[in-house]
C-alpha cells in the first residue's frame, strides 16, 4: 500500500523499526569494532546485546552484527553521519568513545585495526589528538600504543617469534578468568594487589554511571555495564589473586 | 603502514605468481624486501590484507565525512590511504526518503478521511463503511508506527561548531554541564521533535550561481570543498551589505567562477538537505561568516590589467587561510 520511489536499505530499515537512529548507529559501530579483527565471537555479541537490553533497545543486534561483518560502507558511513550529527556534547562523546575503547580492549590487546577505527571515531567527533589520548589513558590506564605496522617485516619477525605457533586469529586464548580480569583492569597478569586496588579506583571513577546520569537511560545502561565488569574483575582478583 | 599492493602496482587479489613477478620488477629495494616477507607468506598475507583493506575502507569513509585531513589520521598513513571519490551524504538521502514516506502516509490518511466523510448512501453503507474503516485503521497503524520515527528534520542544535578555525585544546573533556533536557520517558533517547516543516528541494547542481546584482564578472574566485556536506556561499558588498551573488557547491567538489570587482564579506552555509534560497540548509545546517573582507581587484600590467581574486578552502584545516565564526541562520 505504501510506495516509496527508493527502497530503504537494510540498515535504514533497522533504524526505523527500532525507533532510534542514534542507538542503531551506535550498535553498528560497536559491532564493527568487534568484527574488525576478522571474526566476532559469542562473548563479543553478548557484550553488545547486554548493553542493548539494559537500554531497552528493541532492534535486531544479530542483523547489525551481520552488516558489520560485511563491512557495508554505506551503512557505516550513514551511522557515522548520524553519530556526528547527534553526539554534540563532550560528555556524550566521551561516553560513546569509552564504550568503544572498552570493547576494543576487552580481550586485553589493542590491535592495529581497532586502533585505526578508534582514531577515525575520534576525528569524526572532533577530538584533538591530546583529548583522545587522554581519554584512552583514562579508560584503560595505559597510553595508546602506536598501531602495529603489518607492512613491516621486522614487526612480523618479532611477532612470529613471540607467539610460537599461537594463532593470532584465536581471540579466546585468554581462557583463564584471571587473564581476562587483569585485562579488564588494564594490568599485566599477576599484578600486585596494590596495583589492582589502584587500577580499580581509577577506572571506577572514570566509568561510574553517575557521571553520565544526565545523558539518558541508554547512556546509563552502557556505563553501568562497563562499571559492573570492572567491579566484578576487582572483586574476583582481590579474592583469588 | 604501507599499501604494498599499490607500491608494487598490483591488485589486492593478485595471485602468488603475479606478486612474485611484481616484486622482481620493482625498483624499490625496501618494498621488495618487505613484500617478500609478507605477501609471500600465507598467514602474514592474510592479516596484512585485512588491515590493508580496513585502511582503504577508512580512507574512503574519511573522504565521505570530510576528515581526510585530521589530527588523529597519521600523515604517512593518510598519504597511502586517502581516497578522492567520497560517497555523498547518506544522511540526507535517508531523511529525504523518510520525509517522502511520511508525506505519502499523511496523504493517504487524508484521502481515507475524505472518503469516509463523503459516504452518503446507507444501502451500500455497510460494506463501504467496513472497507473505509479497514483502510483508515491500516493507514493509521502505519502512520503511527512511523510517527514515532518522524525524522522530518532531526535537530539537536540550531547552530553548530564553526568550520575552519582552530580549536582550543580542552584536555579534561568531562567539563561542562549538559544543556539539553532529555526525554525522561524514552527508553532510548530520540531526538527532540522538530518545528521546521518545510519540504526539502532538489539539490542544485555544482557551481550554480544565483545573481542578486549583475555586474561585469572579471576576477577569479575558486572555492574548494571536501566531505559530503554541500555548501552555499554568499558574497555581500562589504560596505552596503547588499547581497551580490550566491554559489552552490556540492560536497567534495570545487567551483571556479568570475565575480565583479569589489570588496566582499563572505558567508557560507553548509548542510545536507537543501530547502531553497529562503531556508538554505534548514536548522540542521551550519552558518558561518569569514572574518576578513575579500577584495577582488585589478592591477595594471603591461598593456592591460591583471585581475586578482581568491581561492578558499571550505574544509577543516588547521592554520587554514580563512578565519571564520558561526552566525545564527537568520543573519546569513
Amino acid at each position: 500500500m505504501i510506495m516509496s520511489e527508493e527502497k530503504f536499505s537494510e540498515f535504514e530499515t533497522l533504524m526505523l523499526r527500532s525507533g532510534s537512529d542514534i542507538a542503531t548507529s551506535i550498535f553498528l559501530i560497536l559491532a564493527w569494532i568487534s568484527a574488525s579483527d576478522g571474526s566476532i565471537d559469542e562473548d563479543e555479541i553478548n557484550a553488545i546485546s547486554e548493553i542493548a537490553q539494559e537500554a531497552e533497545y528493541s532492534g535486531d543486534i544479530n542483523a547489525l552484527v551481520k552488516l558489520a561483518k560485511k563491512r557495508d560502507i554505506v551503512a557505516i558511513q550513514l551511522a557515522s553521519e548520524i553519530l556526528k550529527a547527534q553526539l554534540k556534547e563532550k560528555k556524550e562523546i566521551a561516553l560513546f568513545l569509552l564504550m568503544c575503547i572498552r570493547i576494543a580492549v576487552a580481550d586485553g590487546r589493542l590491535l592495529a585495526s581497532e586502533n585505526h577505527i578508534l582514531k577515525f571515531l575520534a576525528d569524526l567527533l572532533e577530538l584533538t589528538k591530546m583529548e583522545f589520548e587522554h581519554l584512552f589513558k583514562e579508560a584503560t590506564g595505559r597510553r595508546i600504543p602506536h598501531p602495529q605496522d603489518l607492512s613491516d617485516a621486522d614487526y612480523w619477525k618479532a611477532h612470529d617469534n613471540a607467539r610460537h605457533g599461537y594463532r593470532a586469529e584465536n581471540k579466546s586464548n585468554r581462557s583463564s578468568k584471571y587473564s581476562r580480569y587483569y585485562a579488564i583492569l588494564g594490568l599485566e597478569d599477576g599484578a600486585a594487589k596494590e596495583d589492582i586496588k589502584m587500577a580499580y579506583r581509577r577506572l571506577a571513577q572514570v566509568h561510574h554511571p553517575d557521571r553520565f546520569a544526565s545523558l539518558g537511560k541508554e547512556a546509563m545502561a552502557a556505563s553501568t555495564k562497563n562499571f559492573q565488569k570492572i567491579k566484578e574483575a576487582y572483586e574476583y582478583l582481590m579474592k583469588h589473586a | 603502514m604501507r599499501n604494498l599492493y599499490s607500491k608494487l602496482g598490483i591488485n589486492v587479489s593478485a595471485s602468488r605468481a603475479e606478486i612474485e613477478r611484481a616484486i622482481s620488477s620493482c625498483p624499490n629495494a625496501s618494498v621488495r624486501e618487505h613484500a617478500k616477507e609478507i605477501l609471500l607468506v600465507e598467514h602474514r598475507r592474510i592479516e596484512y590484507d585485512r588491515l590493508n583493506s580496513l585502511l582503504m575502507f577508512i580512507g574512503q569513509l574519511r573522504a565521505g565525512l570530510g576528515i581526510s585531513h585530521a589530527e588523529n589520521w597519521d600523515e604517512k598513513i593518510a598519504d597511502q590511504y586517502t581516497r578522492f571519490h567520497p560517497l555523498g551524504s547518506q544522511r540526507r538521502r535517508f531523511y529525504e526518503k523518510v520525509n517522502m514516506l511520511n508525506n505519502q502516509i499523511r496523504q493517504q490518511h487524508a484521502k481515507a478521511r475524505e472518503y469516509a466523510n463523503s459516504q452518503e448512501q446507507p444501502e451500500h453503507g455497510c460494506l463501504g463503511n467496513i472497507i473505509v474503516i479497514g483502510v483508515i485503521v491500516a493507514v493509521m497503524f502505519i502512520y503511527n508506527e512511523n510517527k514515532k520515527n518522524d525524522y522530518t528534520a532531526p535537530v539537536t542544535s540550531w547552530t553548530s561548531e564553526n568550520g575552519a578555525s582552530t580549536r582550543e585544546a580542552d584536555v579534561d573533556i568531562y567539563q561542562g554541564s549538559s544543556q539539553r533536557a532529555l526525554d525522561e520517558g524514552a527508553a532510548v533517547r530520540i531526538p527532540p521533535k522538530p518545528i521546521f516543516n518545510h519540504p526539502p528541494q532538489a539539490t542544485p547542481p555544482n557551481g550554480e550561481v544565483y545573481w542578486y546584482v549583475r555586474g561585469a564578472a572579471e576576477a577569479p574566485f575558486e572555492i574548494r570543498t571536501e566531505g559530503s556536506s554541500d555548501y552555499y556561499v554568499k558574497l555581500k558588498d562589504a560596505n552596503s551589505k547588499r547581497d551580490i551573488l550566491g554559489i552552490f557547491i556540492r560536497g567534495g567538489e570545487r567551483v571556479e567562477i568570475e565575480v565583479p570587482l569589489g570588496n566582499y564579506s563572505l558567508t557560507y552555509a553548509s548542510g545536507n538537505v537543501w530547502y531553497g534560497l529562503e531556508h538554505y540548509f534548514g536548522p540542521d545546517g551550519s552558518y558561518n561568516k569569514a572574518n576578513t573582507v575579500l577584495s577582488f581587484d585589478k592591477i595594471p600590467i603591461n598593456n592591460g590589467y591583471q585581475f586578482r581574486g581568491h581561492t578558499i578552502q571550505l574544509y577543516r584545516v588547521r592554520g587554514g587561510n580563512l578565519s571564520t565564526s558561526t552566525i545564527p541562520a537568520d543573519a546569513f
